[in-house]
């Protein structure tokens, strides 16, 4: 527990306090948000209560609250995007764009093992085109819930530490098991409407159609895959990255 | 009838394609066709003549199915989605 009276994580360039008193349940969440504990002595810009029936379930809601006061942190500032995010060793990141349920969190722990995990659910992109690094405790689907709250190192992830430069933007498309990978370029106005549902706070940036038409451009077009197994855009993300020079 | 735009929070053209944010929060991807009659109503309202004089002259018919004669039916469907309104 900090002089703060809990954990200070770093979320988005937002520094977020998980307020809690209790020393073990206060390890706990240093663990999970390992990649993101915050340095220097700088004051929390927002406090989040840490509560729950068991452990596990305070751990859940610590992820969901701080991505949450983050994200609304930086409304109008950062493009928000439901997107995972992996970036190779020269900070060039592919964009991997689709709604809860789509299975971005199994995305980013496949993918996470070739390149860096970025994160699994909050792209933010700041004015300049960068991808701030967000390598926040992933949730993990354990059967029943609250799902574990797992940190990128301890499912054998490199978290990335700094901002990316997108290179591609990929609008996932799970199909059943059996599909066969399809990769679909799309036009720039039809893929920034695709994009703008996948939003948060869209209305609250200057230009924001402008800002997706920028990221779209800044990747050389935006791809919309369908495919069966996260393993499966492995290939994709290769070609992305490989192009990006 | 005349037609005028309603307003909306952004647009994007590209390649005589349209998207718009509405103050709803609606984003819409237009057909050529219609993101033709919201650039020719840009700042101005027009009869639907006048629009399919302009229309037929700008866009090359059939666009993804839809010709001019479609027009009336188009303008109808605009004004439902909060893009256009007679006047």
């Amino acid at each position: 527990v900090t002089s703060h009276g809990g954990v200070l994580v770093e979320a988005l360039g937002v520094r977020v306090l998980l307020a809690t008193t209790d020393e073990a349940l206060a390890a706990a969440l240093r663990e999970v948000w390992h990649a993101c504990l915050a340095t220097g002595d700088a004051l929390p810009d927002v406090t989040v209560p840490v509560s729950g029936r068991t452990r596990e379930e305070a751990l859940e809601h610590a992820t969901q609250q701080v991505t949450e006061r983050a994200v609304s942190a930086r409304a109008g500032d950062l493009l928000m995007l439901h997107a995972a995010a992996v970036a190779d060793e020269r900070g060039h990141a592919v964009l991997l764009v689709g709604p809860s349920g789509m299975g971005k969190t199994t995305v980013a722990r496949t993918l996470g093992c070739r390149w860096r995990y970025v994160t699994d659910e909050a792209c933010a992109i700041d004015s300049g085109g960068q991808l701030l690094a967000y390598p926040k405790p992933l949730s993990v689907k354990t059967g029943s819930a609250p799902k574990q709250q797992r940190s990128p190192e301890s499912l054998g992830l490199t978290p990335a530490d700094s901002s990316a430069s997108p290179v591609g933007v990929l609008l996932l498309d799970r199909g059943s098991q059996d599909d066969t990978l399809d990769v679909e370029p799309l036009r720039t106005v039809p893929a920034v409407a695709l994009l703008a549902e996948h939003t948060s706070y869209l209305t609250q940036l200057q230009r924001p159609l402008h800002r997706l038409a920028d990221l779209v451009h800044a990747v050389g077009g935006a791809r919309r895959v369908r495919y069966g197994e996260a393993t499966d855009l492995e290939p994709v993300v290769a070609e992305a990255l490989e192009a990006s020079g | 009838m005349r037609w005028c735009r309603e307003p909306v929070l952004d647009e994007y053209a590209e390649d005589g394609e349209l998207v718009v944010l509405l103050p709803d929060r609606r984003v819409l991807a237009l057909s050529e066709l219609a993101s033709a009659v919201l650039a020719l109503l840009a700042g101005t309202a027009a009869t639907t003549d006048e629009i399919a004089a302009r229309v037929a002259a700008s866009v090359a018919p059939p666009t993804g199915g839809q010709t001019v004669t479609d027009l009336e039916s188009l303008l109808l469907q605009m004004s439902e989605l909060g893009l256009i309104r007679a006047v």
